[in-house]
């Protein structure tokens, strides 16, 4: 068996997660891992599948693009690798940022190169202008040994230099005022 | 991750609406320290408090910057002084009240409470000690914070020690005129005296306590008041239940934030997690003031008819809100409503629609009691005992903790204004009839412990 990543783009509508599924379904491929997020009206899926040794990625790409009408599917294909690893075997802890600050251009790459210097991982990442107001909600891995207080600084100096309003905080404190579980129990699941 | 609507909504009650944690308050047992030579007792005291709470305010600032939460208050609470320093005169018991607020001082924290005595039942020599050094130790000290239990539900109020604390709570205030009597800032007189409350004047290091524990107490009055004013523009039809709802929903959160906090604090400091004190705690600042949760609740004139029922309906709303988030819940946990620390129940003083008889009928129905709450200042020992004897009794026939923090402000009159500063705030002077019952009190003794049964 051999492991493929596959991710289609398209205008939204009901029934791509079917016709998507369906094709992968017809190449004996099974779908293990499965990402879905529709952002304006334009959906996007990651998914990995198990297909036969046989099966070669373009022949994916093709039979899922042609699942949808002509033209409809901007799909990507590939055969699946372990992930590098970056971190070098540092335990990660998750952070949130929250920014908010007039939208204008260059505002999303100021903050993700502070914190791609600084070798922090962006997990998720979820942003839209609401009132002319940028707002941004980022999930951050960041690898033990990497000082928090000195990217809290340095956010801070972004922040008075643009203008943005940011916070960096532990996730625990909103799963702590989110989740019913004990507080004593937030480590056990990470 | 959690909901981006979650996350924007903790971040709101960060940013917008003061959630904070009021008070880390690191229990030292200095039990240890007792000795017969005061100085090497004194000297112990100090090595005891530098060697656990050295490094509580550097721990405070590193948990506070890692979950971007304030931490307002530092604070240390040790056990009962009396009992340190049993045996020991006058001067030594000073010189303990001094090496307290040394020792608090270098460790960086605003407050040490626990020149404490329990005298519900009777007084001891050293507790008789401790009660006449008051005036001293509350004037020369800036940090020390003194509590004496002088009643409990089943030991009945001593009332011999009310009228010896009427005496030495004007002599505080005399000693501290200059500053309106702040001396008495930093005096509580409880029934029921909880062992375990972080917040201060009143808190101490109880008997059952462990040998270090860290007690924390939330704020969230702001946060409180902007939750049910959103609810109120949200224009849906609402009823008191909704409110209710709303006021648990928020009293979850905070006490969640609050206990977060503390056990990365213990576990920081060495010590051991005690408990999440509920209680809402008002600072004199705007937008952080209970008085205003019962104006957004809809109660226009605090001290009006309705304060009392609202006021409940809140404090039963925290706690039940409160004891769901966490298992660890203890202190006063009700709502405090100190007069001269809430500006909106300081205003409504000064309009005159929030008497002392009303305060004192509210505080059966909250914690804490008659808590910074400025009267004129000629009052005769014997009235300030009654006040504070009305309120004890509150707590003893009703079995809970009520106490009074009371200052009878050196030359001002009724109407007058009395400043205390910073988190103390300010309030008018109310007037009180005085020696209405001067008889009852001098007659002395102990009033007993009420019925048990019979609880109509």
């Amino acid at each position: 068996m051999k492991e493929f990543i596959v991710s289609v783009m398209a205008k939204d509508r009901p029934g791509i997660v079917a016709a998507v599924s369906g094709a992968v379904a017809a190449l004996g491929g099974n779908i293990t891992h499965l990402s879905q997020t529709v952002l304006r009206d334009y959906f996007t899926i990651i998914l990995s599948l198990e297909a036969p040794d046989s099966l070669d990625t373009e022949t994916l790409r093709e039979t899922v693009a042609a699942a949808g009408a002509p033209g409809e599917f901007q799909v990507g294909a590939a055969v699946f690798e372990e992930g590098g690893d970056w971190r070098g075997g540092r335990p990660l802890e998750r952070f949130v940022l929250t920014a908010r600050c007039r939208d204008r251009t260059g505002i999303i790459h100021r903050i993700s190169r502070t914190l791609a210097d600084a070798s922090i991982n962006i997990e998720d990442f979820y942003a839209y202008v609401l009132e002319g107001e940028l707002i941004m909600i980022l999930q951050l891995g960041v690898p033990a040994g990497v000082s928090v207080p000195q990217i809290q600084e340095d956010l801070e100096r972004l922040a008075r230099e643009e203008g943005i309003s940011a916070h960096l905080q532990h996730e625990d404190i909103f799963r702590a005022t989110t989740e019913l579980q004990a507080v004593l129990r937030l480590g056990d699941r990470r | 991750m959690p909901s981006r609507e979650h996350v924007l909504a903790t971040v709101r009650m960060l940013q917008e609406e003061h959630l904070d944690v009021r008070a880390v308050t690191l229990g030292v047992d200095l039990c240890d320290c007792a000795d017969r030579d005061p100085q090497r007792m004194c000297r112990l005291i100090r090595e005891k408090i530098l060697r656990k709470a050295g490094n509580l305010v550097e721990v405070c600032e590193q948990v506070s910057r890692k979950y971007g939460i304030p931490v307002v208050n530092r604070r240390l609470a040790v056990s009962p002084v009396a009992n340190i320093a049993a045996g020991h005169g006058h001067d030594e018991m000073l010189r303990v009240a001094q090496a307290l607020d040394g020792a608090a001082e270098e460790a960086g924290v605003d407050f040490v409470g626990g020149y404490s005595a329990m005298v519900q039942k009777g007084l001891t020599d050293s507790e008789r000690t401790l009660i006449e050094t008051l005036p001293d130790a509350l004037s020369m000290t800036s940090r020390v914070c003194a509590s004496v239990n002088a009643a409990s539900s089943r030991a009945g109020i001593n009332v011999d020690a009310l009228l010896l604390l009427g005496e030495r709570i004007l002599q505080t205030a005399a000693k501290t005129a200059e500053r309106d009597g702040f001396g008495c800032c930093k005096l509580v007189v409880f029934a029921n005296i909880p062992e375990d409350n972080p917040f201060m004047a009143g808190g101490l290091k109880g008997p059952g306590e462990p040998e270090t524990v860290v007690n924390v107490g939330v704020s969230g009055p702001g946060v409180v008041k902007r939750a049910i004013e959103r609810l109120r523009e949200s224009g849906v039809r609402l009823s008191l239940a909704d409110i209710a709802e709303e006021i648990k929903n928020t009293s979850f959160r905070v006490t969640r934030t609050g206990e977060l906090i503390g056990r990365e604090v213990a576990r920081l400091t060495g010590a051991e997690f005690g408990i999440v004190d509920l209680s809402l705690a008002p600072t004199p600042e705007v937008g952080d003031s209970v008085g205003e949760i019962l104006q957004a609740m809809g109660v226009e004139r605090i001290g009006g008819p309705g304060s009392t029922a609202a006021l409940a309906m809140l404090t039963d709303a925290v706690k039940k809100g409160g004891t769901f988030a966490s298992s660890s819940v203890g202190g006063l946990s009700g709502a405090f409503i100190p007069v001269a620390e809430d500006s909106a129940l300081a205003s409504a003083a000064t309009e005159g629609s929030l008497t002392l008889e009303k305060l004192e009928a509210m505080t059966s129905v909250c914690s804490v009691g008659l808590d910074m709450v400025a009267v004129q200042g000629d009052l005769s020992p014997e009235t300030i005992a009654a006040i504070i004897a009305d309120e004890l009794a509150i707590g003893v026939v009703n079995r809970k903790t009520t106490a009074v923090r009371i200052i009878p402000v050196p030359g001002k009159k009724p109407g007058d204004v009395a400043v205390f500063g910073g988190l103390f705030g300010q309030a008018p002077v109310l007037g009180v009839r005085d020696g209405a019952s001067a008889p009852f009190i001098r007659t002395g003794g102990r009033i007993p412990a009420p019925l048990q049964s019979l609880t109509n």
